[in-house]
C-alpha cells in the first residue's frame, strides 16, 4: 500500500480535510452575505 | 478504471465551469458605468499614474526634462511609468476605466490560456485528464490578479510553457512572441528578477538538453533587454539622473518594529493568502494536498519553494539591516516580493496533487471537492467580482468607478472656481488627491512611487506641526512617504482616512498644517471631505459644498486667504 493510499483510507484524516476545505469555502460565503471582504477580514487577524 | 462519468461528459463539464466562471466574472463588466474596480493602490493611484501620461500626451515621451503638472506640484515624467505596454495601449484605445475593464479581460484570458497549455502539456498529458487541465486553468483565471502590473502574473504559466517548449525543441513559433511579448505587459520591479529567477531554475535543472539550451538563454536574454527597453524612464530615473528622491530615504525598520509573533503571522498570511499585489487566494486546501502527496518529488520542492518565499516575507525585516549593509538598492529593490511567483507554484502544487490522486476513488472525489471549494472561495475572496455584485443586488459597499471619480463633481467644482486649471494648485484632506488629478486638476499631494526628496521635505516642513501631535504620522512619512498626503491626526493614517463619504459628516476640531507655505507654492485650495472646526486660524475660507446624489464624496471647498 503506497504512502498516498493509506492517507487516503485513513478516515480521520479525510474527514478532517473536507472539514477545514468546506469550512474556508462556507466563511467566504458567509462573509460575502455579512457585507465583509473576506481578505480583509483575514487580514486582520495576525 | 471505472469513472462516474464519461470523459466527454467530462470535458463538456470542465468547459461548462470554465465558460460559467468568465460570465461571472466579466457579466458586470457589461454594465460599464456602474462597474467597480479596487481602488486601493489602482484608482487612488497606480491606474492613473498610466492614465495621466495618456492625458497629458507623453506616455511615449523620450524627453527627461518633459514635467508632468497635475501630481505632487508637478514631477518629471521619467518617474513614471513606460508608455510602452499594452495597458497604456488599451487605455489610449478604451479611456481610463474602458481600459481597466479591457485589459482585466485579456489578463484573465492570458491566465487562462497559459496555465491550460502548460499542465494539458507536462502534467496531465492524458486524454482522460485533460478536463483537469481545464479546471485548474478556469481556478488560476479567476484569482484576483492586481491589473495595474498587467500580466505579471497571470502570464507566468504561458511564459513559462513558452520556455519549456523551446527547451524540450516543440516550438510552434507562438513562443517567440510570447516571449518577446511579455516585457510588455509586465511590471518590470515586480516580475523581470523573479520570473528570470524562476526560469534559470527550470533551466539548471534540464540542463542537460544542450542545443536547446543556448536558445533558451537567448531568448531570456532578448526577454531581459527588452524589458530594460521598454522601462528606459526607470532606467534613467535608478541610475542616470541626478535627482534625489523618497526611496532613498526608506528606512522600512522604523515604520515596522521586526517581531518574531509578527513575523508568523506574516508567513502564515502569505503562505495562505498571498498578496493583493500578487492575487489573493486561499491556499489553504492546497497545502492540505500537498502535504498528503509529498512523495512526489516535484510537490516537494514546490511546497519548500512556498514555505520559503512565505518565511522570507514574514522574517523579511529582520533581514533589512544585513541587506542594507550589502547595498542599499536591494532595499529599494525588495527581494521579498518573490512572492509573485507563488500563484503558478501553488497551482503546480495542485497540478501535481491531483494527478497523483486521482488514480484513487477516494482521491478523485476528494480532488472534485477541493478543486470546487477553492473556486467557490477564490470567487467570494474576488473584491471586484463581490462589489460589482453587491451593486448590481442593491447592497452595495464601496463607490463605483465613477461615484469615486466624480466627474461632474468636479467639473461643477472648476466652474465654481472660474479660473484656468493651470492657474492654481489644490490639496486635499479626507480624499484622496488622485481624484483631483484624474479630473485634472494640479495638485501638490498624491500617492507616487517615485517622487523628488526636496518635495518630501516640503509636505513635510507643511505638517510638521500636524504631524508632532502623533507620532505614528512621523514614522509613517518619513520611513516611507510614497503617500505624500496632507494628513491629519484626528483622521490618522489608515487608507480610511481618505475615504470618507458623504455620510459620515466628520469634523476635525483642530489641523495645524502651514498654509502661508501652500499658498507660497501655489495652492489656493483645499479640497476636504471633513469640516475643518479651526478653518479661520488657518486663513481658510469655506466657499461652498458640493454635493451630488449619485457622489461618494461630500466635498468643502475651502479657499486660502491670500495675504497679497
Amino acid at each position: 500500500m503506497s504512502n498516498l493510499d493509506k492517507i487516503l483510507n485513513n478516515k480521520w484524516l479525510i474527514a478532517l480535510t473536507y472539514f477545514i476545505v468546506g469550512a474556508v469555502t462556507l466563511l467566504s460565503i458567509y462573509v460575502f452575505i455579512a457585507g465583509g471582504d473576506f481578505i480583509a477580514i483575514l487580514d486582520t487577524l495576525y | 478504471m471505472k469513472a462516474y462519468i464519461s470523459e466527454n461528459k467530462q470535458l463538456v463539464l470542465a468547459y461548462g465551469c470554465c465558460l460559467l466562471l468568465f460570465a461571472i466574472q466579466f457579466f458586470p463588466f457589461v454594465l460599464r458605468h456602474d462597474v467597480y474596480i479596487r481602488i486601493h493602490d489602482t484608482l487612488e493611484g497606480e491606474w492613473i499614474w498610466f492614465s495621466s501620461i495618456v492625458d497629458y500626451g507623453v506616455a511615449l515621451d523620450t524627453d527627461m526634462n518633459t514635467i508632468i503638472p497635475s501630481f505632487l506640484g508637478g514631477i518629471p515624467r521619467f518617474l513614471f511609468p513606460s508608455g510602452l505596454s499594452f495597458t497604456v495601449l488599451f487605455i489610449y484605445l478604451f479611456g481610463t476605466i474602458g481600459g481597466y475593464l479591457v485589459s482585466s479581460f485579456v489578463v484573465h484570458l492570458i491566465g487562462f490560456v497559459g496555465a491550460y497549455g502548460l499542465f494539458k502539456k507536462y502534467v496531465f498529458t492524458d486524454e482522460n485528464e485533460k478536463h483537469w487541465a481545464i479546471l485548474i486553468a478556469s481556478l488560476f483565471s479567476i484569482i484576483p490578479f492586481f491589473i495595474t502590473f498587467g500580466a505579471s502574473v497571470a502570464g507566468q504559466p504561458l511564459l513559462l510553457l513558452a520556455f519549456l517548449n523551446v527547451l524540450n525543441k516543440r516550438t510552434n513559433y507562438w513562443e517567440y512572441f510570447a516571449i518577446i511579448a511579455f516585457p510588455f505587459y509586465a511590471n518590470i520591479v515586480w516580475s523581470a528578477a523573479f520570473v528570470n529567477l524562476m526560469l534559470v531554475g527550470v533551466f539548471l535543472y534540464s540542463y542537460q538538453k544542450q542545443n536547446a539550451g543556448i536558445r533558451f538563454l537567448l531568448l531570456l536574454g532578448i526577454m531581459d533587454m527588452l524589458y530594460l527597453a521598454v522601462n528606459y524612464h526607470l532606467v534613467y530615473a535608478t541610475f542616470l539622473a541626478d535627482l534625489p528622491l523618497q526611496r532613498d530615504e526608506y528606512q522600512l525598520t522604523i515604520n515596522e518594529v521586526p517581531g518574531f509573533l509578527k513575523s508568523i503571522g506574516e508567513t502564515f498570511y502569505i503562505l495562505f493568502i498571498g498578496s493583493f499585489h500578487v492575487g489573493t487566494f486561499v491556499t489553504l486546501p492546497i497545502f492540505v494536498l500537498g502535504c498528503f502527496n509529498l512523495r512526489n518529488k516535484a510537490v516537494k520542492y514546490l511546497m519548500i519553494l512556498a514555505l520559503g518565499i512565505a518565511l522570507l516575507n514574514g522574517f523579511y525585516l529582520f533581514l533589512v539591516p544585513i541587506l542594507e549593509k550589502i547595498h542599499p538598492l536591494i532595499i529599494s529593490f525588495n527581494i521579498k516580493r518573490v512572492k509573485i511567483l507563488l500563484p503558478i507554484i501553488w497551482m503546480g502544487i495542485l497540478a501535481y496533487s491531483i494527478k497523483d490522486m486521482y488514480s484513487f476513488s477516494k482521491g478523485r472525489n476528494l480532488s472534485y471537492f477541493v478543486v470546487f471549494a477553492l473556486i467557490v472561495s477564490t470567487l467570494f475572496a474576488n473584491d471586484e467580482i463581490v462589489n460589482n455584485y453587491r451593486n448590481m443586488l442593491g447592497f452595495q459597499r464601496k463607490p463605483d468607478a465613477h461615484q469615486f471619480f466624480a466627474s461632474d463633481t468636479f467639473e461643477q467644482i472648476g466652474n465654481f472656481i472660474g479660473r484656468e486649471k493651470s492657474d492654481y494648485r489644490i490639496a486635499h484632506l479626507g480624499l484622496n488627491p488622485t481624484i483631483s488629478q484624474y479630473n485634472h486638476f494640479l495638485t501638490i499631494d498624491g500617492l507616487q512611487a517615485m517622487y523628488p526628496l526636496e518635495h518630501k521635505n516640503l509636505m513635510k516642513t507643511i505638517m510638521e506641526e500636524e504631524m508632532a501631535k502623533d507620532y505614528e504620522l512621523v514614522r509613517y512619512f518619513d520611513a516611507w512617504g510614497n503617500r505624500c498626503y496632507l494628513f491629519s491626526a484626528e483622521l490618522g493614517k489608515e487608507n480610511r482616512a481618505f475615504m470618507i463619504s458623504k455620510d459620515q459628516d466628520v469634523t476635525i476640531q483642530s489641523w495645524a498644517v502651514d498654509t502661508r507655505l501652500l499658498n507660497e507654492h501655489g495652492v489656493d485650495y483645499i479640497l476636504s471631505t471633513v469640516v475643518i472646526e479651526n478653518a479661520e486660524n488657518l486663513d481658510l475660507n469655506m466657499e461652498a459644498i458640493f454635493k451630488n446624489k449619485d457622489d461618494f464624496w461630500k466635498i468643502y471647498l475651502y479657499k486660502i486667504e491670500s495675504n497679497e
